[in-house]
């Protein structure tokens, strides 16, 4: 048997249960990031996917915490996935990791 | 070779068309006009006309002084610094590269307005004219950075003061620095109805309202998105960056 990531919209309620002060657009931008990084940790239909670590739903209010925690740290956002998956990834995919989050927060990731 | 004094109209489109006009030793006037290009081909010759007249009356008619430049009896034209004459055979080979190459510098920019907006929309333009001038004379350091006054500022005041149609159009030298233009891209990013902007590039390149992507724009007032990040904020060229730590204010922050 095998279940799916939840859906955005049920994200988004765990996450404001979670870190209600974060702005909305922030959680929706996690959530996008989220999405991303699954999306090419399972790949497509002709093998497996190109990372080796993923952000689960857990890792996902791991990150958002963090980001609560350490929001005065430069680049709060990165330093936070740093520590709740990145740091456990390889180098080059933890590069690929923090590009797709640069990729989805645009000016916001500095 | 003769020097032509060329002028240039930029049309509401973004495109523009060309004009220079030279004086003969023999007191004959000839022009040449055209699309502009490196090309002028169309040229006309007379006698009994001063130069300074008739380039008066191309200034009342919207075109703006470039520069003095060569030009040969095909019409070829060279900007100062550029081949002609017996280097002519090299240029043309290497025409292509550096055309590619020239529409990426920026030596000046043109700028161009036409407002056929109705009152109301007139009176808002003035509103927000004064609204963004008075915003970026707050940067106190951007005016004393600049070498030369622009005098588009008060040309834009005293147009909007009329509340009518108008069009107006002008250069922005490095000189003047990143304001001016940074002014009219807001205008322009904002999008009045029936108020047309145009910003172009010596090349005809014509700019976008989009910051991050004119690099080279902002290289040319020897400046970058960093550096004019709040003042483009604050002309709403740019979405204020993310404050986590003003926008968590009510949590504990853990970060020393």
């Amino acid at each position: 048997m095998e279940v799916g990531y939840p859906d955005p919209e049920d994200e988004m309620k765990l996450l404001a249960e979670v870190v209600p002060s974060m702005p909305e657009a922030v959680r929706e931008s996690m959530i996008k990031v989220a999405n991303q990084i699954r999306k090419v940790f399972i790949g497509g239909q002709d093998g497996g996917g190109m990372l080796s670590v993923t952000l689960s739903t857990r890792g996902l209010l791991r990150w958002a915490s963090l980001v609560v925690t350490f929001k005065s740290a430069p680049n709060a956002l990165a330093y936070s996935l740093d520590r709740a998956l990145t740091f456990r990834a390889e180098p080059a995919e933890r590069e690929a990791i923090h590009r797709i989050a640069k990729d989805v927060f645009g000016d916001d990731w500095v | 070779m003769a020097v032509w004094a060329l002028y240039r109209y930029r049309n509401s489109d973004g495109s523009s068309k060309d004009w220079a006009v030279t004086t003969h030793p023999d007191g004959s006037i000839s022009t040449r006009w055209g699309k502009t290009d490196a090309r002028l081909p169309s040229v006309n010759t007379r006698n009994g006309v001063r130069q300074f007249d008739i380039e008066r009356q191309k200034q009342a008619k919207g075109y703006v002084f470039v520069a003095e430049v060569a030009i040969d009896h095909e019409g070829n034209v060279a900007f100062p610094g550029q081949n002609h004459g017996d280097q002519q055979a090299e240029a043309d080979e290497n025409r292509q590269a550096e055309a590619v190459n020239s529409r990426s510098l920026v030596t000046t920019l043109y700028w161009h307005i036409d407002c056929k907006a109705d009152h109301d929309t007139c009176i808002n333009l003035g509103l927000e004219v004064r609204r963004m001038i008075s915003a970026i004379q707050a940067c106190d350091d951007w005016f004393a950075q600049a070498e030369q006054d622009w005098d588009g500022w008060q040309q834009l005041l005293d147009l909007t003061l009329k509340r009518q149609t108008f069009t107006q159009s002008g250069q922005i030298q490095q000189a003047h620095g990143v304001m001016p233009w940074l002014l009219l891209m807001a205008f322009k990013f904002k999008g009045f109805a029936g108020v047309e902007i145009g910003i172009a590039t010596e090349h005809s390149r014509e700019l976008s309202a989009d910051l991050k992507a004119e690099p080279e724009v902002l290289a040319f007032f020897g400046t970058d998105l960093d550096s004019i990040r709040p003042v483009a904020e604050i002309l709403g060229l740019l979405k204020p960056r993310l404050n986590l730590a003003s926008a968590l204010s009510d949590t504990d922050d853990c970060w020393f």
